[in-house]
């Protein structure tokens, strides 16, 4: 049941984002001016060939990077005018993150790395908010353990229970089944996409799989640090083709 | 947060062995050190104030002014609230019994029982002048038994060398006061033969300079003037109102005061010297905190670097610096607590087994809880602010590095705080050398303090760029050696991290080394400046006989034994007095100055008093009448001229051989060696006298005796704490290897399956750590030795001439060590990475 809504104000906006590592000769142009806007509540996946800024891009998104030129604004707020800490509550109370792996902390139990950025908030959970999560996320059993005696994809819902547990105006995921088989791959993306579709977040995630990609809302291709193609809800076919395109 | 700090403790308890050990043993240092000083401190009290316990008044007598009546004890019973008083006199005899014969003093028992401050263990008080108490210690010592007889003598005025303060010898010793010196005939008019009728043990060793006490009734004393009286007054009756009374009604010269405070004044002379030893003991517990505060710092930095990642992430999760800071510190603090309450109650143990080693736990284990709530504070508070500077570092990791494999960049960028250390090394280097050279202490400590700081803090880039320049040298000597290199490369600012610790804990032993090498060197020329010859034995006249001679130069401890020249002769200025005639060599085997000036001009060597008497200054030149012709003679003052016991100049020999004056040999004097056991130099010279009464035996074998022993013990105690420094620098490197080992595992197995063998892989290691040992080693030496002798040249200041001497051997031991040390931490990485499968490194 996809239910497009559309919304008022994007969560996230960039305006000619560019990212240049070194100087002179041998600089690499990550990404290459790139203006986007991914409408709040949407699920927007990335692709691209390796190599193409598509990590890169995701670093700038969370202001963990500083573009050499251009801005990006979350819920309106432009990133490039904030300083360590502004960045840091930032990321803290407005983006979630799941990565393909190192996403936990091995010292803290699964409820521990879930509660943390809560804690580091110093805010306690909203009353029944994380049972919520973790029912959902079919956690319930785990919550003891710590990310070493937890599978691949515990770990990974773990991660999306982190991300999710602060409400965040946008949760970036860069290849979140990457290290996973496909069928706790299909179930990562179903929470996912619950999240968005009932909890309204905006999700922006990065991969290589293009059936990965056909559960999102619509797919931008990247390469060569510049966007090369929108793919409105593609089905997998149509991803592999325009995939082809972009090499 | 607390909860986060307390899970990644429990999550590896291992980690912070370095740490919790490293404080542990920083805080026991200072705990014991106020438990010492505390327990020591109230011994020392007890024990002074022992002999006043049951006194509520003494009157002391000044003994500059005029003599009162002998029997001035009347007048303090007379008050209406004494209720008892009695006087209190101390002689000076020579104890002689069938096998020795040695300096005893001889305290007086009061008469009325209820002022006697001790009690019999055997036997009775003494009834008779005739009857004396012995305490266990002196039974033991002089081989003495209950009824045993002993003979007392009268001693020759004692010259030179500090007159021994102890116990109840705030009298002067009547003795003392320029008696003629002994007939040496038995059964003379200088001796009486007592019978020892009771023992008490006193349950400490009273503080006296003499090995001997005896406790004898007034009647033993007949014909003195007592200097003290002890007083009790009546019960209800005020003390101070009574000391106020007497010191209103007394004669002038005599003067009163309450028993606790006269207790408070004879505790106070022994504790000062103690305190010093307490300024010693703390100084070194700072430096034991400053290296536990080095290791922790160097922990944190490695434990960090590991961490770098989980930091991250915490970083990107929304983690503000301050609470990643907050978080590290916070943890660090919880170790340093653990540490410094574990510390301060071994410390607490140790400080009561060294109190009860050096005798002085007559009182129990004394504890000031303040002093150990401010041990366990600074343990903390070094805990927190060696963890400070690697947690904000840690803190500053961007974000994004959670998401990155890459390593972090290797080496350390010099940043403002290594120029801000530089200069203050600088700094404190050139203040501490100045502050040294016009010895004020505090200033070169604060200097030295601030120097050492910095230098720690720049050492690290130092160290890192040291690593650096080494690798090639590695990589020509090939293979094994190659790879170690390129390890040590590939992260010197770890390498360099684990060799500051042994700079440290190395470069202190260095310094201790050195001060302690050139500190005994000073003292030992001090001494032999002050005491010149360590022995003399002499007839009063006529010439020793060949056996005593040939007794004393047996003995083994004696590197030079003369029977010296001595004529009885009369010198203008200084009347009838026994010239001395030395060889050169002798004098030259004391160390004293030569007795021919450049010039050719004769030396004598006079004691103050006859300089005085001669009406001269020191090094002036004067014309002396010497058997019966007039020679000139550089007069110096000098402690030759008492090493007999009596003043007696001393010249040349050739001198005294072409003065045509009657010469005798009536003195031996002997040179001990450096290393000589002093103990038993004094057991012999005690049998050499008792074999002989005509001899008066003398020298300052036993002042050397204690001063340097007290030297070697404290030498002693600082090597063993900064050994355990050393230990935990150990701790340090192999932490570090075993880090990089599991970071390597990966090419560790590569390594293997590429067809490197174990024993290649183990040695790669060892090599690595033997390395940053041998730099830490290198630079600590390098370090050291300035510091230790610009630290002992404060410590000595303008008391004594510094001799500089450098403990070559000991020096030379610490990069051999460090090799050792070296191949020890290596050897748990090793095996680790050496069990490694070669198929590990093909897996995904
Ligand atoms: N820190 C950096 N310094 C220099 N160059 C970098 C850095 N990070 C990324 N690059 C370069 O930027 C370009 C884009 O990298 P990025 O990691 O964004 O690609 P990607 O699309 O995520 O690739 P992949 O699909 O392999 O993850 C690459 O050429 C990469 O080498
Ligand atoms: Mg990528």
């Amino acid at each position: 049941m996809r239910t497009p809504v559309v919304r008022s104000a994007p969560a996230l906006r960039t305006e000619g984002l560019v990212k240049r590592y070194g100087e002179g000769p041998t600089a690499v142009t990550a990404v290459a001016g790139v203006d986007l806007a991914f409408p709040a509540g949407g699920f927007t996946a990335v692709m691209g060939p390796s190599g193409s800024g598509k990590s890169t891009l995701l670093h700038l998104l969370a202001g963990l990077e500083r573009p050499t030129s251009g801005r990006v604004f979350i819920e309106g707020r432009d990133l490039t005018g904030l300083d360590d800490r502004g960045l840091t509550r930032l990321r803290r109370d407005r983006i979630g993150f799941v990565f393909q792996s190192f996403n936990l902390l091995p010292a803290l139990t699964a409820e521990q790395n879930i509660l943390l950025p809560l804690r580091l908030a110093g805010r306690t959970p909203a009353p029944g908010a994380l049972k919520t999560l973790v029912t959902t996320l079919g956690l319930g059993e785990r919550l003891r353990h710590r990310p070493s005696a937890l599978s691949g994809g515990q770990r990974q819902r773990v991660a999306i229970a982190r991300a999710l547990i602060t409400e965040p105006a946008v949760v970036l995921a860069d290849e979140p089944t990457g290290a996973l088989d496909v069928a706790a791959g299909r179930e990562l993306l179903d929470h996912l996409r619950t999240a968005c579709d009932e909890l309204g977040r905006t999700i922006v995630m990065v991969t290589h799989d293009p059936l990965a990609a056909a559960r999102a809302d619509r797919v931008l291709l990247l390469a060569d640090g510049a966007l090369h193609g929108v793919l409105p809800r593609p089905a997998p076919h149509e991803i592999l083709s325009a995939m082809e395109g972009a090499r | 947060m607390i909860t986060h700090a307390l899970a990644r403790l429990r999550a590896h308890p291992g980690r912070r062995f370095a740490v919790l050990m490293a404080i542990v043993i920083g805080t026991a240092f200072l705990a014991a050190t106020a438990v010492f000083t505390a327990t020591s401190a109230a011994g020392l009290r007890a024990v002074a104030a022992a002999p006043l316990n049951t006194a509520d008044v003494v009157v002391d007598h000044d003994p500059e002014s005029a003599d009162p009546e002998p029997d001035w004890a009347a007048e303090v019973t007379a008050h209406p609230d004494v209720v008892a008083a009695t006087a209190f006199h101390a002689r000076t005899r020579q104890l002689v019994t069938e096998e020795r014969r040695a300096i005893a003093n001889v305290y007086s028992l009061a008469a009325e029982p209820s002022l006697r401050w001790f009690d019999l263990e055997e036997g009775r008080w003494p009834a008779s002048p005739t009857e004396v108490v012995v305490d266990t210690e002196t039974l033991e010592q002089a081989g003495l038994a209950l009824g045993d007889r002993i003979r007392l003598r009268d001693t020759a005025p004692s010259v030179g060398g500090p007159t021994a303060a102890g116990t109840g010898e705030k009298a002067t010793d009547t003795a003392d006061d320029g008696t003629a010196a002994s007939t040496g005939a038995f059964g003379g008019p200088g001796e009486a033969e007592v019978t020892v009728v009771g023992v008490t043990d006193l349950g400490f060793r009273p503080l006296t300079g003499v090995r001997y006490r005896l406790y004898a009734t007034e009647g033993f004393f007949a014909g003195d003037i007592p200097s003290t009286v002890l007083a009790r007054v009546r019960q209800g009756a005020s003390p101070e109102a009574t000391v106020a009374d007497l010191n209103a009604t007394l004669p002038p010269g005599l003067s009163a005061m309450t028993a606790v405070e006269q207790a408070e004044l004879a505790a106070d002379r022994f504790a000062g010297g103690s305190r010093q030893l307490d300024l010693v003991l703390l100084v070194f517990g700072l430096i034991a905190l400053l290296a536990a505060g080095m290791v922790i710092a160097g922990a944190h930095t490695v434990q960090l670097a590991r961490l770098r990642r989980d930091i991250a992430l915490l970083r990107l999760v929304g983690a503000r610096r301050g609470q990643v800071r907050g978080l590290i510190v916070t943890e660090a603090a919880v170790v340093g607590l653990l540490g410094s309450l574990l510390g301060s109650a071994a410390g607490v143990g140790l400080g009561y087994v060294g109190a009860s080693l050096t005798g002085l736990t007559g009182v129990g284990l004394r504890v000031f809880p303040l002093a150990l709530v401010g041990v366990v504070c600074a343990g903390v508070l070094t805990t927190v602010c060696a963890a400070w500077a690697p947690a904000r570092r840690a803190a500053a990791v961007p974000p994004i590095e959670a998401l990155r494999a890459a390593d972090p960049p290797p080496g350390i960028p010099t940043r403002p705080v290594h120029l801000v250390g530089a200069a203050a090394a600088l700094v404190g280097g050139t203040v501490m050398s100045v502050g040294a050279l016009v010895g004020v202490l505090p200033i070169a400590i604060g200097a030295g303090f601030l120097g050492a700081v910095g230098l720690l803090s720049v050492l690290r880039p130092v160290l890192a760029r040291l690593m650096v320049l080494v690798a090639p040298i590695l990589d020509r000597c090939g293979g094994v050696a190659g790879l170690a290199g390129a390890n040590l490369v590939r992260d010197p600012g770890r390498a360099a991290t684990s060799a500051l610790t042994l700079v440290l804990g190395l470069g202190l032993i260095s310094a201790l080394l050195t001060a302690a090498t050139t500190g005994r060197a000073t003292i030992d020329a001090d001494l032999r400046n002050r005491y010149p010859v360590d022995v003399s034995v002499r007839v009063d006249t006529g010439s020793i006989s060949p056996d005593t001679e040939r007794v004393i130069a047996d003995i083994e401890a004696l590197t030079m034994v003369e029977k010296v020249r001595t004529s009885r002769t009369e010198i203008t200025g200084l009347g009838e007095v026994t010239l001395v005639g030395v060889t050169p060599e002798l004098t030259a085997a004391s160390g004293a100055p030569a007795l021919t000036g450049d010039d050719g001009t004769p030396v004598m060597v006079v004691s103050n008093d006859q300089l005085a008497g001669l009406g001269v200054a020191s090094g002036q030149r004067v014309a002396l009448a010497l058997g019966g012709t007039e020679r000139t003679f550089t007069v110096v003052t000098g402690a030759l001229a008492t090493v007999s016991g009596t003043a007696a100049p001393v010249v040349d020999a050739r001198v005294l051989d072409t003065s045509g004056v009657d010469v005798d040999r009536g003195m031996v004097w002997g040179v001990a060696r450096d290393d000589a056991d002093r103990d038993a130099l004094s057991e012999h010279l005690d049998r050499v006298a008792a074999a002989d009464p005509s001899l008066e035996v003398g020298g300052a074998s036993s002042e050397r005796r204690d001063i340097t022993g007290i030297l070697d013990m404290m030498v002693n105690l600082a090597l063993a704490m900064l050994l355990v420094t050393v230990l935990i620098a150990t701790l340090g490197v192999a932490d570090t290897l075993g880090l990089s080992v599991v970071e390597r595992t990966r090419e560790s197995a590569l390594l293997r399956a590429l067809g490197l063998t174990r024993a290649g892989l183990r040695g790669t290691l060892a090599v690595e750590a033997m390395v940053i040992a041998l730099l830490g080693a290198l630079l600590g030496v390098l370090i050291g030795v300035p510091y230790g002798l610009a630290g002992i040249a404060a410590v000595v200041g303008d008391t004594a001439p510094l001799v500089v001497a450098v403990p070559w051997a000991g020096l030379a031991s610490i990069p051999v060590a460090a090799l050792v040390i070296g191949i020890i931490s290596a050897v748990l990485p090793a095996r680790r990475a050496a069990r490694t499968a070669p198929a590990a490194g093909l897996a995904a």
